[in-house]
């Protein structure tokens, strides 16, 4: 009975021992070329230390739930649904915090959780100031992810997007920006994490942390270690606008809150300046050739070129290909589509279309169809022509994801001095209102709209964004203080119908077209310097160098007139900047022809 | 904090009104016929019909004739003193080790930057406690008994003159008491704990020219602004749950000690809420979209109210003034004035409507306490003209009266429920409430110790662990099953769910598996075991309400008609254990 008992206490240590040589072989220290496992982890870099800090809290409480980590977890995330559920919404943070314990690499529940406190949890509190703090929870649980999670650049990320978007962007954005700006424990916490939140890089105007220019900070953290090649996964030519789009969106802010000085147009300058060196930032693009956004005038050219050239090498073969190609098209379709445009049926239209796709030959059919001693150069010209499309379709379509040239023309415009002065009386229009000053608000509106007209002239695209919205905005705010309807005659009639086309996706007006017809006409403008320093710039800039509030501007109609700004005339004058200059008497008076603000181009009259 | 109205019936009103005493008595005969049918076809089973009744009588009868009229509380008190001891051998105050280990650290899991850290601490200590006694609880029930029978040394008591209840008494209590005692040690350190915890002081950071508003310095990650009255005294704004008093002492600014955050409100709840609609027709009030249906709200800007009807209100509580609390919400339909808060009005009328308090405009103040006041002596209207009142001779002769709340803002709601509105005559001391909060941590022990014994007395040690860790399961998740059954938790019965999980088929999914009628099959067989599941977890205490952690944590009175209910249970339990285990004992002794 012993020897049996003690024959099976052997076998079992012995396999005991047996299930722990393989386990030890393949857990041992990588010395030697074995140790499977730690090679494994430290090449993926999935060690506890690679990931990120190693937190005794953490590592006892996981400890703690013996192994039952998963459910334990997961009946923390039902109490959490439960809490946020029923409003407990302390007990709902203190259960975050807990799962992100039990959890600590489970970047999802990083991500979700904070968007939870910032997003769904803050907008529960009727008090700005708490919803403030619940944004700051969001935020705050993403910096504790990033330590947990070195190698994880999708939260530094998170928290570009939650500086700025969520206080930048809400409603309340007035507020949260102001409890940013002056919240130092706040600013105390991101310095103690590892961000400087009060470098030179992250001061406002008025010399605190900026929430835009903190948020910003956040992206070139994540772009550090993106940099130091770990994946994100996010598309390069997205990834890398945020930085320079949030300083744009700061020098938007501080204009909105009316900083509206050469503080302004530094801050501008500096966003312009670093878009160009993102457009210049070579960026993956679908194929395996890196794409530059700004080199899309290059590769239109380089297109252009190449294409001429193989036409020119293709020319004597192509009617060749093209009628070898007819030879299979059913008479019925080639009957349509020889026929004159004019004659064809709708049917018979449609038809004609498609034999001509169906006709017009490849490349590299062109190509075959030549001598010997020309076809290996043309094949080379065809495959180097296939890749300069796929490169310039490429690069525009990553520069229509990013909005490229509104962003860029935006930076341009926002330097001037015109654009500066547009919404600074915009902005105090707006002022007006609230202490009640209609007259004085009236007048400021109008001095606005002459100027906004003029930039909208030189730089039409400024119109389709946020601009274009407030100016519009604007508009509709005069247009009820004036109480008067406004007709073809007011000087952004032109803008107003562009404007609602475009919000509305009107069919009877084509946006698009409108769009390229005035960039078109802009481009005979001249020098900007040329044409925001004509008579009317002059002139304006004197009358404000004066600070005359009633009369802000010289080319707006006087005071007492209730009509609005007018046109000079209807007629299109896409160059007559001279004919701006604002005559000495404007200001007791009505407007005199002469002296009327510039008329924005219809191109459809 | 969510209360429902049944949680603050008084205990007579539990007991008469609402039929406490009734379904009581018809559990307990449920359960007698039951317990007598189980026994006689398990005395069947082993005597036969006739005299398996015959055994089952006359076990029956030796409760009533032999083992009650012969109960003697010394031997009860030998079988508790030797349970004490037998668990002290067994190094049962390691637990306090624990739990002291546990404080240690809890800073660690606390929440540092939360908005009401007393909740926090209080919750936590009380969870932590009454975690740490329920596990206690089954861990010296369970194997007592079974670990006596298998080392015989039971035998050396029921061969004394023992009666099976005397020995079911002696363990219960025994264990009780070495429960009381550890839980009377992890009380004092709690109390501690929060109290140290949320201890702190500020100074004056910067003051005004006039000395009258000031901002304090930080100090627990948070800082006050406060405003000194003429007279040098005020209080600082409510952060983080508390205030400090202010007072000026010579030439200094003293920030004094906190209040408001470890209190005890002693509230007068109204016995209805009623609402009304936006045409004034009467509703169960609106409902905003929210999934919890605690709050119902009320619509801005029209005839829309809500009307809490108080009765039996003793004016003796209230002197000049009357003080009473809101915790209502807002809801926006639009955002509009973001920095100004949603408002409405309040007045109190007569409950036939005829005289009425002048009405007070209030501004919300969500998630906190807005502390108001009105006065005894007071402006209003009679039948509509105006008239100087007297609170409790014209609009509450009687105790009776009505509170009106409407929303001021087009467009915009109020959310209450019926507990959100209350009379605070006063505030009880904060240690008190901390006591009655350990009581029902006492009682939950308690009861685990009861099924524990019972369990004990008939199964081994390890199965009667076992049973008793599922009757505590079913205790505290039991409206999970509630859930499961009326398919508001999605996701089937325990079949579906072993097919669902290894097929890692989401509980939103419908299940497929390519048969319609082993489908339906599977749902017929987990409908029957879920109702037997849900059967069970009739039988056995709802821990989850019996936890009263919230009413400590939220600084409310623990009223006592929901302690004495939960008394009442807890005795309900006692018994029916005690019963249960005596004819379980007499069985393994006719057995032996």
């Amino acid at each position: 009975m012993n020897n049996r008992s003690l024959t099976r206490k052997i076998l079992y240590i012995l396999l005991i021992v047996g299930l722990l040589l393989p386990l030890f072989y393949l857990g041992r220290p990588p010395i030697g070329g074995s140790g499977k496992i730690a090679e494994l982890r430290s090449r993926y870099a999935i060690g506890q230390a690679d990931l990120g800090k190693l937190d005794p809290t953490s590592e006892s409480m996981k400890l703690a739930t013996l192994g039952m980590r998963g459910i334990a977890s997961t009946i923390l995330w039902l109490r959490a649904d439960y809490f946020k559920e029923e409003k407990y919404f302390d007990r709902f943070s203190a259960t975050l915090n807990q799962i992100s314990l039990l959890q600590p690499h489970f970047i999802s529940v990083w991500q979700h959780q904070a968007h939870n406190l910032s997003y769904n949890v803050s907008p529960e509190f009727e008090d700005y100031r708490q919803r403030y703090e619940w944004v700051k929870k969001g935020i705050d649980y993403l910096v504790k992810g990033t330590k947990f999670n070195t190698r994880k650049p999708i939260l530094q990320y998170d928290l570009g997007h939650y500086l700025g978007n969520k206080l930048g962007k809400a409603d309340e954005k007035l507020q949260y920006r102001e409890l940013f700006r002056n919240d130092k424990e706040f600013h105390k916490y991101f310095v103690d994490q590892g961000l400087n939140a009060v470098s030179d890089d992250s001061l406002g105007p008025d010399r605190k942390p900026d929430n835009w220019l903190v948020g910003k900070q956040w992206f070139e953290e994540s772009y550090k270690l993106v940099q130091e090649g770990i994946p994100i996964k996010k598309s390069p030519h997205l990834l890398y606008s945020y930085a320079p789009l949030w300083q744009m969106y700061h020098g938007e802010a501080i204009e909105d809150e009316g900083i509206l000085d050469e503080r302004a147009k530094f801050v501008w300058e500096k966003a312009g300046r670093e878009w160009k060196e993102y457009g210049n930032q070579e960026l993956g693009g679908t194929g395996s050739v890196a794409v530059t956004l700004r080199s899309l005038d290059i590769a239109k050219q380089d297109l252009l070129d190449l294409k001429s050239k193989f036409v020119e090498m293709t020319q004597s073969v192509r009617d060749i290909v093209v009628n070898s190609k007819k030879t299979k098209i059913p008479p019925a379709k080639l009957e349509a589509f020889d026929k004159a445009d004019e004659d064809r049926t709708m049917q018979e239209k449609m038809t004609a279309a498609e034999v001509a796709m169906q006709i017009e030959p490849t490349y590299q059919e062109l190509a075959s169809e030549l001598p010997r001693d020309q076809r290996v150069k043309a094949l080379e010209l065809a495959a180097d022509l296939r890749n300069a499309e796929e490169y310039y379709r490429t690069t525009n379509s990553l520069r229509d994801q990013v909005n490229y040239s509104y962003w860029e023309v935006r930076a341009l415009a926002e330097q001037q001095q015109m654009m500066v002065d547009a919404r600074r009386l915009m902005y105090e229009a707006n002022q007006l209102i609230d202490v009640a000053d209609i007259k004085g608000s009236v007048e400021k509106f109008e001095g606005a709209f002459v100027r906004w007209d003029k930039i909208f002239r030189y730089y039409p695209i400024v119109m389709t964004e946020d601009v274009g919205g407030e100016v519009l905005k604007a508009i509709d705010r005069y247009r009820k203080l004036a109480d008067e309807e406004l007709d073809e005659r007011f000087v952004l009639y032109d803008f107003m119908r562009f404007r609602r086309a475009y919000d509305a996706d009107y069919l009877d007006f084509n946006v698009e077209q409108t769009l390229a017809d005035w960039k078109s006409k802009a481009t005979e403008l001249g020098s900007p310097e040329d044409f925001f320093n004509t008579p009317l710039a002059a002139a304006y800039r004197q009358a404000t160098d004066a600070q005359t509030p009633s009369t802000p501007a010289s080319e707006t109609p006087s005071p007492g007139d209730s009509k609005p700004p007018m046109k000079e005339d209807d007629s299109p004058k896409a160059d007559a900047p001279t004919q701006d200059a604002p005559s000495a008497d404007t200001s007791s008076g009505a407007p005199a022809t002469g002296n009327r603000p510039p008329t924005l181009e219809n191109p459809g009259s | 904090m969510r209360l429902s109205p049944e949680q603050f019936w008084t205990y007579s009103e539990w007991l008469f009104q609402h039929n406490g005493l009734r379904d009581g008595m018809i559990l307990a005969l449920a359960l007698t016929i039951l317990g007598f049918l189980v026994g006689y076809l398990v005395s069947v089973v082993n005597h036969g019909p006739v005299e398996g009744f015959l055994k089952v009588a006359q076990n029956i009868g030796q409760l009533f004739t032999v083992d009650i009229p012969k109960f003697s509380f010394r031997r009860v008190a030998a079988i508790a003193g030797l349970a004490f001891k037998e668990s002290i051998r067994k190094k049962i105050l390691v637990l306090i080790g624990i739990f002291i280990i546990a404080m240690m650290f809890a800073g660690w899991y606390l929440d540092q930057n939360a908005d009401y850290p007393a909740r926090l601490y209080i919750s936590f200590v009380l969870t932590a406690t009454n975690y740490l006694v329920i596990v206690l609880g089954f861990f010296v029930s369970c194997f007592s008994i079974p670990q006596d029978i298998k080392s015989r040394t039971i035998y050396t008591i029921v061969t004394k003159p023992v009666r099976p209840l005397e020995l079911f008494l002696g363990r219960v209590l025994g264990f009780a008491g070495i429960g009381t005692l550890i839980l009377l040690v992890m009380g004092l350190l709690s109390y501690v704990f929060v109290v140290r915890g949320l201890n702190h002081e500020h100074e004056v950071e910067t003051i005004d020219a006039n000395g009258k508003i000031g901002q304090t310095t930080l100090s627990n990650k948070h800082t006050h602004t406060f405003t000194l009255n003429e007279e040098g005294r005020g209080t600082t704004n409510e952060v983080k749950g508390h205030r400090h008093i202010v007072s000026k002492v010579g030439d200094r600014i003293v920030i004094g000690k906190k209040i408001d955050d470890l209190t005890a409100r002693v509230p007068i709840y109204a016995k209805k809420l009623e609402f009304t609609g936006r045409d004034g027709e009467k509703n169960e009030g609106y409902n905003v979209g929210y999934m919890s249906e605690y709050q119902k709200y009320i619509e801005g800007d029209s005839l829309s109210m809500a009307v809490w009807e108080f009765d039996g209100v003793n004016k003796d509580l209230f002197k000049d003034v009357i003080s009473y609390d809101l915790t209502i919400s807002a809801f926006r339909t639009y955002k509009g004035d973001i920095v100004t808060p949603v408002g409405g009005i309040i007045y109190f009328r007569s409950p036939d409507e005829k005289v009425e308090s002048e009405r007070e405009s209030f501004k919300v103040k969500e998630f906190q306490v807005d502390r108001r006041s009105i006065r005894t002596k007071l402006k209003g209207f009679k039948e509509g003209q105006p008239a100087d009142l007297d609170f409790f001779k014209d609009i509450a002769p009687d105790g009776k009266f009505q509170v009106v709340i409407r929303c001021q803002d087009r467009g915009q709601y109020l959310g209450m429920a019926a507990a959100d509105l209350y009379l605070r005559p006063a505030d009880l001391q904060f240690w008190w409430n901390f006591v009655k909060g350990y009581i029902s941590i006492w009682l939950q022990m308690f009861i685990v110790i009861c099924f524990g014994v019972m369990f004990s007395t008939f199964l081994s040690g390890p199965v009667a662990m076992i049973a008793t860790v599922a009757a505590i399961v079913l205790g505290f998740f039991g409206f999970f099953v509630d859930q499961l059954q009326a398919s508001t938790t999605k996701g089937g019965g325990p079949i579906e769910s072993l097919i669902r999980v290894p097929s890692q088929t989401g509980s939103q999914i419908e299940l497929d598996l390519g048969s319609p009628a082993l489908e339906e099959a599977i749902r017929v067989v987990d409908t029957w075991l879920l109702t037997g599941v849900a059967q069970l977890k009739n039988a056995v205490p709802n821990f989850d309400q019996l936890g009263t952690a919230d009413f400590v944590a939220y600084g409310t009175n623990l009223f006592g008609g929901l302690l004495g209910r939960h008394l009442t249970i807890a005795l309900g339990y006692f018994v029916l254990t005690s019963l249960v285990s005596y004819f379980f004992l007499k069985t393994r002794e006719m057995a032996a």
